[in-house]
């Protein structure tokens, strides 16, 4: 119980903060060496920094109003409802394109209800499927 | 015959509790954004710190465009930046896959492959990436951190000096480098991280 005691001592805990706090304070260095991404116009995030929020914007509208015309509406409606939305709304709306439809995973238990309808509606009727 | 029954029961029993209820709607949404479009808006994800949603940008832009290896490098620094270096070095090489000339993937990956302490693979992509690219400052750097962690300080040391020699003051590479540079200089074991 000993070490324990130790290890719980007050000033003990005071230094190892005081120590953490001076290495939280320290950049981290990890990506200094690497080569930063690159937009599809070969420019690295930095030389367009100004402008990366325009472009995420652009896109993300993109993206909404082709949803918008899946949905039905007219292009003139579209653009109505664009412009009532604020950017937040517009960006919610965008990030919700990997979850639609459940992505892989939705499909699969969608196919697998399926066949587990058809087997069973096979075992009741007992009839079965040979495949010769 | 009885069997035949419940199963056409059973089914009527399902279509008439689905055309109960409101059938849902289906829509098929189709995706607007191009392989290009995909790639410039995981940058912007990144570049605003959303790491999930530039990880799986990257991922469709990868998808769409199967033969373009920028997106995969993007995609390997998210994973870099998140610290996550076994994903990151997936990554680097699934691009190197598709482009095995790409000094960019070379030079990240030996940083990764540093990070988890394979050293002679990384010095292997470093020295890649050097030839394909000698002017380069920051594949410089990287071969000179890998030479260091090889305790080559000596070595390490002169390039560090010609990659000092042609960063500009305001070059965001030039105080981890210059960093790197005194650590040698002070004899102290060059840190990858």
């Amino acid at each position: 119980m000993l070490w324990q005691k130790w290890i719980l001592k007050s000033r003990l805990c005071w230094a190892v903060l005081a120590v953490f706090f001076f290495f939280s304070l320290v950049p981290p260095n990890a990506q200094a060496f690497l080569v930063q991404s690159r937009l599809s116009s070969g420019e690295m995030i930095s030389e367009r920094a100004d402008q990366i929020a325009t472009i995420q914007s652009a896109l993300e509208q993109k993206i909404v109003s082709q949803w918008l015309q899946d949905y039905g509406l007219s292009k003139a409606e579209v653009v109505a409802k664009l412009d009532t939305m604020s950017d937040q709304q517009v960006r919610q709306l965008a990030e919700l394109s990997g979850d639609v439809g459940g992505g892989a995973i939705g499909t699969t238990i969608s196919v697998l209800l399926i066949i587990l309808l058809v087997v069973v509606i096979l075992r009741v009727s007992d009839r079965r499927i040979v495949v010769q | 015959m009885i069997r035949v029954r419940v199963a056409v029961i059973l089914l009527c029993g399902l279509l008439m509790t689905i055309s109960a209820c409101s059938l849902p709607r289906i829509t098929v949404l189709s995706d607007p954004l191009t392989a290009d479009e995909h790639n410039d808006l995981g940058v912007s994800y990144e570049a605003s710190g959303d790491w999930d949603r530039a990880l799986a940008t990257y991922a469709a832009a990868a998808a769409k465009d199967r033969g373009w290896d920028q997106p995969l490098i993007n995609h390997g620094n998210v994973h870099a930046a998140m610290g996550n270096w076994t994903d990151a070095i997936a990554s680097y090489r699934r691009a190197l896959r598709r482009n095995p000339d790409n000094p960019e993937a070379m030079n990240n990956l030996a940083y990764a492959l540093l990070q988890v302490h394979d050293v002679r693979q990384a010095m292997k992509w470093s020295k890649r990436a050097h030839t394909i690219a000698p002017e380069n400052v920051t594949f410089i750097s990287t071969q000179a951190l890998i030479l260091a962690e090889l305790g080559k300080a000596g070595e390490a040391a002169v390039l560090l000096e010609k990659a000092l020699l042609r960063l500009s003051p305001d070059d965001p590479l030039r105080h981890p480098v210059q960093k790197l540079a005194d650590e040698l200089s002070a004899g102290r074991p060059a840190l990858s991280q």
